[in-house]
């Protein structure tokens, strides 16, 4: 079925079951195509939409890294990295752990009051902590490399290019979540 | 500028057809319901995307039911409204309600 073949049944088998459903009572095999194209154009859309906040996320992350990493090549480093390194790295744990404590938080207190315009404070939380764990995973890598292997800025973009695609791709892909099974 | 969780056109089309199926609201009743009234095809994907931007706003929930051989093993997701989606729907009729209110040009189904 063309709804599997462009990735829309994945994530939502009830749409493409529907679509078999109706053709099975009677619609035209034009319905049928039609309706399957909308689909697959409209779950792109969609899904596009959902990631646009992930990829600003990690755009802004990404730029912060740029900036902090010229700065510290152009204050040549060793007297300041240590500390940097240790200051980042406690930051980013707090961050991790402050922002998986508070979406559980939220979602919690989401699932008991839908209505109350906290969806939109668990995308705020979620906007910036991938923000800053884009930035701190980063930086802590960036101080860890130069401090073992010395490496020199320029093999450092390439490896960053690597993280940053890696982490942008994969994303763009992700399956969308399921609805509980139930009734 | 509008409310992030303002309701559109079709979304509230949406709603009603769930309000008037109860229990048996997923893709296929749900569009019919709207071909039904409004006499226009609706799109099934369109459906699923305004019904997945109405859950995530908390109007909707859904639940998947069991597959069946006739849609080829894939289960149906049915949908109902949340008390909130039911607030919203209140909302937009009264707000609907008091701009056609007075309308000369429209009383007697006359445009």
């Amino acid at each position: 079925m063309a709804a599997e073949a462009f990735g829309i049944a994945d994530g939502n088998a009830p749409l493409a079951g529907d679509l078999l459903e109706e053709f099975q009572r009677g619609r035209s095999a034009a319905w049928y195509w039609r309706q399957t194209f909308i689909a697959i154009a409209t779950g792109r859309c969609r899904s596009a939409w959902v990631t646009r906040r992930y990829l600003g996320a990690f755009s802004i992350g990404y730029a912060a890294q740029a900036c902090v990493a010229f700065i510290l090549w152009r204050n040549s480093w060793p007297p300041i990295l240590h500390g940097i390194a240790l200051t980042t790295l406690a930051v980013v744990m707090a961050i991790l752990l402050l922002g998986t404590l508070s979406r559980r938080l939220w979602r919690t207190r989401d699932r008991k009051d839908p209505g109350s315009g906290l969806p939109k404070m668990e995308s705020f939380l979620e906007f910036t902590f991938l923000a800053v764990t884009a930035f701190g995973a980063y930086l802590v890598a960036y101080c860890l490399a130069a401090l073992l292997w010395r490496q020199s800025l320029g093999e450092w973009a390439f490896t960053e290019s690597i993280w940053f695609w890696g982490f942008i791709v994969p994303d763009l892909t992700r399956p969308r979540r399921q609805p509980r099974r139930g009734r | 500028m509008p409310r992030h969780n303002s309701l559109g056109e079709f979304e509230l089309m949406v709603l009603l057809a769930l309000i008037r199926l109860g229990d048996d609201a997923y893709g296929v009743t749900i569009s019919r319901e709207i071909e039904g009234c409004s006499g226009r095809e609706v799109a099934l994907g369109s459906v699923y995307a305004a019904l997945d931007r109405l859950e995530e706003k908390g109007f909707v929930r859904s639940k998947l039911g069991d597959p069946t051989a006739s849609r080829g093993g894939r289960a149906k997701r049915y949908f109902h409204i949340t008390q909130h989606g039911l607030r919203e729907v209140r909302e937009a009729q009264r707000v609907l309600v008091s701009l056609w209110r007075g309308l000369p040009a429209l009383e007697g189904g006359k445009a």
